[in-house]
This record gives C-alpha cells, structure tokens and sequence, in this order.
C-alpha cells in the first residue's frame, strides 16, 4: 500500500513538473522534412538560447482542422504555427487566429509587400516553379507553355493535387497574359478554359500530395517535369547533387507565414518568439538552410551573393512572376476545390 | 431455487466482467460516434454564433420578403460575428446552399460593423443579392435545426434554392454516386478475387500434415504482422514505372515500355488483395479444418463422381467459411484510404478519401460526419443481409 502511494505520489509530483515545464515554454508547429529542420537551426534553437523560453515542436501537413479542433474546445496546444496563405485567407475571417499587434513584432512597412496580414505575418517568400532533370531534357523547357507541350517534351508531368496555381498555369500556358490571369480564373469561362487546358495533359499527370514528393518523383524518372515549391528543388540541387533545373518563368510568388492560433496560452511567449524571427539577421540565416527569400526587406543585405542568386526573389528569376492572389482563392478555393476533384475523379 | 439464484450470482459476476469493457465503449466509441454523426444533419454552431437571428428567421413563415425583425436580428448578429471575427463560419454555412452567398454574407457582415450601425434597407444596398426574396428563403432553411442538405449531398442531390425541392446537383459537381460505385466496384472486385485465391489455398493447406500446416499458415499470416502503411509503401516501390517489378520485364525483354503500374486501379487491387487475403483465408480454413473426410467418402461410395461430390456434398458444408469470410473482406475494403491514396490514381479514391478530405483540409465536418454516415449505413445493410444468409446456410450444410 505505501509502495502503492509513494508511485502514486512519485507520478503526481512527475505530472506537476512536466506541466510546469511545458508552462515555461512554448510549443511551435511547421511542416516537418527538411524545412522545420532549418527553422529548428535558424529559430528554435537560437532562440531558447538567447531568451531561456524552451521550444516544443510539433509537425503537421497544414490541417486547418487540427487548428478549429483546439480553437473550439478553448484548449489551445500551438502557441506559434507555420501557416500557408490558404489558410490565413479562411482561417482568418473565421476567427481561428488572434489578430496581430505589429507594435509587439515588427514595424509592417519593414516587410515585404503583402506579407504583413491581420492574422499572419510572412516568414519566407515561398514559390511555386516547374523542375526537370538535366540528363533528360539538355535543352529543357523554359516556360510554362513548355510545361503544357507534350510533342517538345514528352513524358509524364508533376503537378499538386489542389486546384491552386495549376489553374493559373494552365490559363497562362494556353495564352492570357500574366496580368489577367485572376481576372479571367474569375469567369465561368475562364475556368472551363484552365479545365480544357488541362485536359490537354490529364493522362500524363502524376500528382503528388506532400512537398518532399516532387523531388523524389523526379528522381525516381517517374516524371520528366514536376511543379515543385522552390526550396525543396533547390536542397535537392545543392545538398543533394541532383542533376535538377528550376524554370522560373510564371514561378507563383507566395508567402509562409508565422500564426498564433486564437486563445493560445503563451500569447507573451509567442510574439516573442515572431518578433525574434522576423528580425533581419537572423531570418537572413535561414535563406543559407533552405533556399526561400525572406520577408524583412533589411534581411537581403545579410546574405552572401552566391546565396542570394538561388533564392526566388533574385532579379534574374523575377522576371515574370505571377503574384498568387490568397483573397481570390479565399473567395472561391471551395467552389474550384469541389470541381477540380470532381474533374480529377472522371 | 438456491441453483437459480446460484447461476444469478455467476451471471452477475459475468456481467462485472464485461462492464469495464461496455463503460470504455460508450465512453470512447458510442458517444463520440455518436456525437460526431448528429453533425451530419444538425449545426450546433449555428445557434451559438447567432442566436438572434436563428430564432427571428425561424419565426418568419419563409415568403415573400423577410419582417424588420429578421433584417435587425441580421444585421446585429452579423456586426456581432464581425466584430469577433466569427462572421466567415456563418458565411461558409450559407455558401454551402450557394458559393455566392459567402461574399454577400460578408459584404453584409463588414457594412453591419461600421461605426454607425447601418439601417436594415441599407445593409441591403450594401450587398444586392439580399433583395431578393429567395436568398431569405434559403437562408432560412441554413437555419433549420435540423437540415439533410449534407446527407443529400453524398447523392449527389440539393434543394433548389427557390423552391426548395430536391434536385440533382450540376454535372461537374457531382461526385458522390461515382464515388460509391466505385467504392463498391473495387470491394467486390478485390472480394471475388481474395476468394479465388483463398479457397483452393484453404483446400490443399488443410489437406498436410500438421507440420506442414504450421508452416504454411505463418507464411499466409506473416504480411498480417507489417503495418498497412508500410506494406502499401512496399508495392509503391516494388510497382513503380522504373521500380523492382517493370526493370525485371524491361531487362527479359518482355515488355519495351514499363507498364503503368502505380496510380491505377490495378495497382490498387493488386495490393488491397495482398493485405485483405489472410482475412479471407482464415474463416475458410477453420471451416474446412472442421469437416470431417467421412462425408466426402461416404459420397464416393455411394457412386458419386468427385465433381459432384465436390459440388453437393464439400462446397455446401464450406460456405458459411466462405460468407464469413467475403464479408469481412467486403466490409474492410469499403473503409479503405492509404492504399488508393498511395497506390490508386485519382480517380480509384474511395469514400474515405474524402472523409478525410473534407474533415482535415475543407474542415467541413458536417460533409464529413455525411459521408461516415452513408459508408456506416452500407456496412449495416451487408451485414443485416448477411446474418439472414447464415440460417439459409447452414441449412444447406445439413
């Protein structure tokens, strides 16, 4: 009985001090795979150094559900999230973030165009490109035409299975010119037409899910081009030797974003932790890890040239970029969503 | 007297037995089932965001245009939603009936919050498509207590906004019948083959000597003990274009192309098989393990062929191993989600595809809680079938 008690007790005490211990810390969420290693390098770990604020992390796939579950129950696990802009565009008019107090991070006019928002304020300028293996293709495709012509360059297409971007390629493969993309993606007619486009290479698209796949894919000869987030392709190219090439014709500029879902428990702690990352010296270190640009414009002049030519946002890959437009996919991300399944199903 | 109460007392203890059990299953299963399926026709977060407003619009009689009560309750609930940044889960609700309704609900819903609260008439200059009477009229029915719009959804049917009959959904939004049709397509499909294949292994397994039985039957209940995650994994490498399976055709010379084997239906089946096998086998082999030779023989002696011997006399007796069997297959392979998701193209995914789609990506969990809703509905209905079969079987047995 006593020894029953002492355990009981002993186990009591152990609950009391990791409950305390999880108190003094705060719990931080990405998207796991290389990514959240570099964060855990360039944020997590320099961060507990310098303020003593122990970091928990956890690793999702962008579950917007797994964010309302905490929220509805006022049970909120996460302090601080790594979020894409879909999820903003919903999760923020829905309430599942708390509205951000820029005077507690950063001054908003410090950061990149369209990357301080009301719930979410930008940590990397991630982008959308198209990838090819050099050893298939020599002289490999160069626009998202090319993407779209099978007789040039045959062989099977990579693409995400979500409706975004691949309806805006998919107009601009078939002609409409850059600016005018959402404008007609906004007409019934222009989205059979990205539909029809489409179409044209439906049965040689292999689609992938996760962001770790398209380079496997196209190492595996699977696929002869594949569209790709930037910084995965380029971890493959540099650390990996991978015979890959980036086209950067209509890379769809987008943002990753830092959220504190709304009743998070360390609110303190957290905007601690967002203005610690947002500051330019060390957001510039994590453009070293894994090739995305950063969001704080002071941060370019901290990056080394040679690193600075593989980001996105260096002038020679700046030439015709489609700015993705969060609102539009916000308004109609659902009604497209339900098509492009129904399509993908037939 | 003292027996009965004797064997009263045992069945107490029995039953104290089992009733940890019966407390964790209502606890842990029943009860969040439960909960979770009522979504599939109740919004029990609709009369908590906007309670005013639910109770004035469920007053109204639903003609004509709406009463000053319903357009105050409106615009005051919605400033309210606004104001704690609730406003898009009504929105979401109402472009549920139609995808329109989410920008109106939040044109409204900005203009309510203003500093000066609007008047009603001009909240509805503020977003036009309020003035007309058949938004009103569909959104009184987003407001219903009750609703089947998402249970009609997994049909591929909704209410006409107007008249609020039922009606087929557009032709590129439906995807649900397909969905179901393929979904049992592919169960019975992998059913009839596991059945192929698990019947005549039963048959000559049962046949050797118990050492050999021993042996064999770990070889069939190995890939049971490898996670399914891992074995679909497994195929994905061994199946791919440049994978284990299309180099060895290629290197023979017996195809010049790979074949595509990944991300199609057949790749999905092939696998689906490889794991649903033992559970068809099992209840096969232990039926067949329990019929004695004797009936066989006395057949043969009697002069029958042994087609017919096997036909009226051996296959009778296996049957219900057989029903058992296919049912348990039947019913495991409607539930299926890792291995079409990793195996199948898009166009082989199941019904849970999009339980999971629309629970962790749309976090629409009414959709969801519809959908698991409609797969349970199937699976009871088999199994209702299924255990009127079993008196009709054994029948035959004798």
């Amino acid at each position: 009985m006593t020894i029953g008690r002492k355990i009981a007790l002993a186990s009591l005490g152990l609950m009391l001090a990791t409950g305390s211990a999880l108190a003094e810390g705060i719990t931080i969420t990405s998207w796991g795979g290389t990514y959240q290693d570099g964060q855990r390098v360039t944020y997590f770990e320099p961060f507990a150094a310098k303020t003593g604020i122990k970091v928990t992390e956890e690793t999702y796939s962008g579950e917007l559900a797994k964010i309302k579950a905490q929220v509805d129950s006022g049970d909120v696990v996460w302090d601080v999230v790594d979020v894409d802009s879909n999820m903003i565009a919903t999760g923020c008019d829905e309430g599942l973030f708390e509205v951000l107090d820029y005077s507690r991070i950063l001054d908003r006019s410090k950061f990149v165009e369209g990357a301080a928002t009301d719930c979410a304020v930008g940590t990397i300028v991630v982008t959308t490109v198209a990838a090819y293996d050099k050893t298939v293709f020599p002289e490999g495709p160069e626009t998202v035409a090319d993407f779209f012509d099978l007789n040039k360059f045959p062989g099977k297409r990579g693409l995400w299975k979500r409706p975004y971007v691949n309806l805006e390629w998919a107009l601009i493969a078939d002609g409409v010119p850059m600016a005018d993309v959402y404008k007609v993606l906004s007409t019934p007619e222009g989205v059979d037409r990205a539909f029809a486009k489409l179409d044209t290479i439906k049965d040689q698209i292999v689609w992938w899910e996760a962001g770790a796949q398209p380079a496997q894919l196209l190492a595996d000869k699977e696929v002869a081009v594949t569209s790709a987030w930037s910084g995965r392709i380029q971890t493959a190219i540099s650390q990996e030797k991978k015979p890959f090439e980036v086209v950067w014709d209509a890379q769809a500029l987008d943002f990753n974003f830092w959220a504190i879902p709304r009743g998070a428990k360390n609110l303190d702690k957290a905007y601690a932790f967002i203005a610690f990352a947002s500051d330019a010296p060390v957001m510039a270190t994590q453009s070293k890890v894994s090739a995305y640009g950063p969001t704080n414009n002071d941060a370019m002049q901290h990056i080394a040239p040679e690193v600075q030519a593989t980001l996105p946002t260096a002038p020679d890959h700046m030439k015709n970029p489609l700015v993705y437009d969060a609102k539009f996919w916000g308004a109609n991300g659902e009604a497209l969503t339900l098509r492009f399944n129904n399509w993908l199903a037939k | 007297m003292a027996i009965l109460s004797a064997a009263g007392v045992q069945k107490a203890r029995l039953a104290g037995l089992v009733l940890p059990l019966l407390a964790f299953m209502a606890a842990f299963f029943f009860l969040p089932v439960g909960h979770l399926l009522m979504r599939a026709v109740q919004e029990p977060e609709l009369s908590q965001l906007a309670p005013n407003l639910q109770r004035e619009i469920r007053a109204w009689d639903g003609t004509g245009m709406p009463p000053e009560m319903v357009l105050v309750s409106f615009r005051d609930d919605l400033a309210a939603l606004q104001r704690d940044r609730r406003a898009a889960v009504v929105a979401k609700r109402a472009a549920a009936v139609d995808p329109a309704y989410r920008e109106m609900i939040m044109t409204a819903a900005r203009a309510a919050s203003a500093e000066h609260a609007p008047t009603p008439e001009s909240l509805l200059d503020a977003a036009p498509l309020l003035q007309d009477p058949a938004t009103w009229a569909a959104l009184r029915r987003v407001f219903a207590p009750f609703t089947d719009s998402y249970l009609l959804a997994t049909v591929d049917r909704t209410r006409d906004p107007a008249t609020g009959s039922v009606v087929p959904v557009a032709p590129n939004e439906a995807i649900f019948v397909d969905t179901l049709a393929r979904t049992l397509g592919i169960s019975l499909a992998v059913t009839l083959i596991c059945l192929l294949l698990a019947y005549p292994l039963a048959y000559v397994i049962v046949r050797q000597t118990t050492t050999v039985q021993a042996i064999m039957l770990t070889f069939v209940l190995l890939p049971f003990w490898t996670s399914i995650l891992v074995r679909s994994a497994a195929w994905l490498v061994l199946l791919q274009t440049h994978g284990v399976v299309n180099d060895a055709l290629m290197s023979l010379s017996l195809v010049s192309e790979p074949l595509q084997l990944v991300y199609s239906r057949a790749g999905t089946i092939l696998a689906m098989v490889h794991i649903q096998l033992p559970f068809t086998f099992l209840p096969i082999y232990s039926v067949m393990k329990s019929i004695p030779d004797d009936y066989a023989r006395a057949a043969s002696s009697l002069g029958a062929r042994p087609s017919y011997v096997f036909s009226r006399v051996y296959l009778p007796m296996t049957l219900p191993g057989v029903a058992a069997g296919c049912l348990l297959t039947f019913i495991l392979c409607l539930g299926y989600y890792i291995t079409p998701a990793l195996l199948g193209g898009p166009s082989d995914q199941m019904l849970s595809y999009y339980v999971a789609y629309y629970l962790n990506l749309n976090v629409n969990w009414s959709m969801a809680a519809a959908v698991s809703l409609v797969l349970l509905i199937i699976t009871l209905v088999i199994y209702v079938v299924y255990v009127r079969m079993v008196p009709i079987l054994h029948q035959t047995e004798r």
